[in-house]
């Protein structure tokens, strides 16, 4: 009996140690002199590094090695089998981490835990290589190139001077206030990137990426993420999908290359050049030349230098203050104008285009969407299956419709102002001011023919078609109808 | 007949039309580009496919089986019951006495025991309960993903959508980090960091098939 609760204690005993669980940790300090242009790598993983830097030639390596395990010695044990290699050589110094392939004991194995974590300090001009994997770096005051890779760990790089290449992966990069151009690449891991008095390349997946106050250009690639750039300048070259890409305050001519995804540009200096599908375009203040392609995409900005071309379909486009004209081309989307200086060419197709103040001629191309349009020096419109109306056009006026009726309102003085309208299975209504000029031939089927004016006839008289002179008439008319009444009439009355 | 982008999902499973999808490839890139992307997927899931043994388990069900139909006899801790009673009391009086400290090795796991070094302020490693927890809840982590992963595989079998293949190259790229952190697990169950990563990778994994279910019912 005694023996076998003997047996049982000793039995719960060791199940108990085998809960208890001891930390060692031991200090690694070694300073070694660094020949001049040498560079410092260090390879390592399974824990952190900071990277400082200092005017001295010489390199203080301070590591951390930490262990857990069942009992103290087995802790110090492993701690001790833990080996810090430093490599000197005339073209660099070498450090590397060593882990024991195994444990001691086939026991212990899954009951130890480890890491290092590194404390550098090297001179300033040394160019620094670091690959790294499970743990964080951090470098601040690089005055040379670096080379920085890690991988599930926070990569954070400042205040340097340099070409810098830093990679990672599963894990954020933070790059801030280098002198120098610098590429990130990274996956899965948010990039943000600030004060580069350099060119900024940027490759990343599955993550966001910031950029703000970059000098010299930036190249963007990134994928199922959002790209923010705000305040910089030079070339700028951004491709993304499925996520939105915004810039803001861009010195330079910019070019945005998004897929499902919304596309914001406001306050480029440049020229521009904007292309989504399935997102959104916003635009504003662009002072040079804008191009946006699109597909399915809803289109809204605001004061373009010009010219401006859209290409679109499926969303509607709504642009206003533009210098040097626009063209849109879109379909099966409503397209709005507004403020242009210079002409405007719009095609689109079941969909209503509507333009205001329209300084050059008004080209619409339409098919079963109205068109409804004021204040433009002239306007040429083919439509169908809807109404055309034009108010306060000061050129000529030249309107094909089908089954839809037209309204034009002419205010054209001075010049020849021609008026061609060509509708049908509808009306045809004229407005002119009261010191029109035209030579009139309007024809028409099943429908009258009235007008406000003083006509001088030529030929027989007859209630659908009718040839006359309006003022002096000096510039042509002719409205052609089928099927629907036709009035020329005078403005304001 | 005319071989068609279309008829390309039907080439992969029927292999007499494959010399005619080759004919195809050669002429369309759309489809070459889906044709390698399906090439790589399945290249990856046979190296993601994993397999091993149970030695052990045919002979215990057979045992289970054989053991069924025996009349029930006392089991041998029944008769040993005085042994056993006493062993529970002296482990419960133990376990009173140890549970202080156990608390303190919970609450301040860093504290080294060597003189002379500095603790960090953060902890390093997880404590024998703590690592119960973790995998504890790893593992109910796991099966949620694992049934939201078959919620999910409709839509993400989807060939010809670009969606789909983006959120199954996510998948993978998270698979492939899991596998890695899990692999240096093996040898640092305690670390924490490798715990955090590791958790945090699941919550990726769970977040994206969330994301590609909430997006396909939005759709």
């Amino acid at each position: 009996m005694i023996r076998k609760i003997s047996a049982s204690l000793f039995i719960l005993f060791f199940a108990c140690s085998a809960f208890a669980r001891e930390e060692y940790t031991r200090a690694f300090d070694q300073t070694i002199s660094l020949r001049p242009g040498a560079r410092v790598f260090l390879e390592h993983r399974l824990g952190d590094i900071a990277v400082h830097t200092h005017p001295q030639g010489d390199v203080i390596v301070h590591a951390q090695i930490r262990v857990s395990a069942s009992d103290t010695n087995e802790a110090k044990s492993f701690a001790d089998r833990i080996q810090i290699l430093i490599e000197p050589s005339s073209s660099q110094l070498s450090i590397r981490t060593r882990y024991p392939e195994r444990p001691s004991s086939f026991l212990g194995f899954h009951n130890i835990s480890y890491f290092v974590r590194y404390e550098l300090t090297i001179p300033e001009t040394a160019p620094l290589d670091i690959r790294n994997s499970f743990g964080a770096v951090s470098v601040t005051g690089l005055k040379a190139d670096g080379d920085i890779t890690t991988s599930h760990g926070d990569l954070e790089f400042r205040d340097a001077r340099g070409t810098q290449h830093l990679q990672n992966a599963f894990a954020a990069i933070r790059v801030t206030n280098n002198t120098g151009d610098t590429t990130v690449e990274n996956s899965n891991g948010a990039v943000n990137a600030a004060d580069i008095a350099g060119a900024l390349t940027i490759r990343d997946r599955f993550a966001n990426v910031t950029a703000a106050r970059i000098a010299k250009g930036l190249t963007i690639a990134n994928s199922n993420g959002g790209v923010e750039v705000t305040d910089s300048g030079g070339l700028g070259n951004i491709r993304n999908s499925f996520g939105n890409v915004t810039v803001r305050s861009f010195r330079g001519d910019l070019t945005v290359n998004n897929s499902n995804g919304k596309v914001e540009a406001t306050n480029v200096d440049g020229s521009a050049e904007l292309n989504t599908t399935f997102g959104e375009v916003r635009f504003s203040d662009v002072k040079r030349q804008l191009s946006i392609r699109a597909n399915n995409s809803r289109i809204e900005g605001a004061r373009a230098g010009g010219p401006l071309a859209i290409q679109n379909s499926f969303g509607p486009v709504n642009v206003s203050e533009i210098q040097n004209g626009v063209r849109i081309q879109s379909g099966n989307g409503e397209v709005s104008v507004a403020n242009i200086h210079g002409g405007a060419n719009v095609k689109t197709s079941f969909a209503l285009v509507q333009a205001t103040d329209i300084a050059g001629l008004l080209e619409v191309e339409n098919n079963n969407g109205g068109v409804r349009a004021s204040r433009a020096r002239g306007a040429t419109v083919r439509t169908s299956f809807a109404p055309v109306i034009l108010d306060a056009i000061s050129g000529a006026v030249q309107v094909e419709n089908q089954n839809g009726a037209v309204e034009a309102t002419s205010t054209a003085q001075g010049a020849c102002q021609p008026v061609m309208i060509r509708t049908s299975f509808s009306s045809i209504r004229v407005h002119l001011l009261p010191d029109a000029s035209y030579r009139v031939a309007a024809r028409t089927s099943f429908g009258k023919i009235r007008t406000d004016f003083p006509l001088t006839v030529s030929g027989s008289l007859s209630n659908d078609e009718l040839n006359g002179v309006i003022g002096g008439g000096r510039c042509e008319m002719r409205l052609t109808d089928n099927n629907g009444g036709i009035e020329i009439l005078k403005s304001g009355a | 007949m005319k071989f068609e982008c279309g008829d390309l999902d039907r080439a992969l499973e029927v292999s007499e039309l494959m010399p005619e999808a080759r004919e195809h490839l050669k002429q369309c890139a759309a489809c070459r580009r889906e044709y390698r992307l399906w090439n790589e997927i399945s290249t990856t899931a046979r190296q993601l496919h994993e397999a091993w043994d149970s030695p052990a388990l045919w002979p215990k069900i057979r045992s289970v089986l054989q053991a069924e139909p025996k009349p029930e006899r006392t089991p041998a801790w029944r008769k040993q019951w005085k042994v056993w009673a006493v062993a529970a009391t002296l482990l419960v009086g133990i376990g009173l006495l140890l549970l202080p400290r156990l608390q303190e090795a919970i609450s301040t796991p860093d504290t080294p025991n060597v003189a002379g070094t500095s603790s960090p302020a953060d902890r390093d490693f997880l404590t024998e309960q703590a690592l119960r927890d973790v995998q504890r809840t790893e593992t109910a982590y796991r099966q949620s993903i694992e049934k939201l992963s078959q919620l999910a595989q409709p839509k993400l079998a989807d060939r010809s959508s670009a969606l789909a293949a983006n959120y199954k190259e996510k998948l993978l790229l998270i698979d492939s980090a899991i596998s890695e952190t899990r692999s240096n697990l093996d040898h640092n169950r305690f670390n924490v960091r490798l715990q955090t990563e590791l958790a945090d990778l699941y919550r990726e994994k769970q977040q994206t098939l969330q994301e590609l279910l909430t997006r396909d019912q939005k759709n």
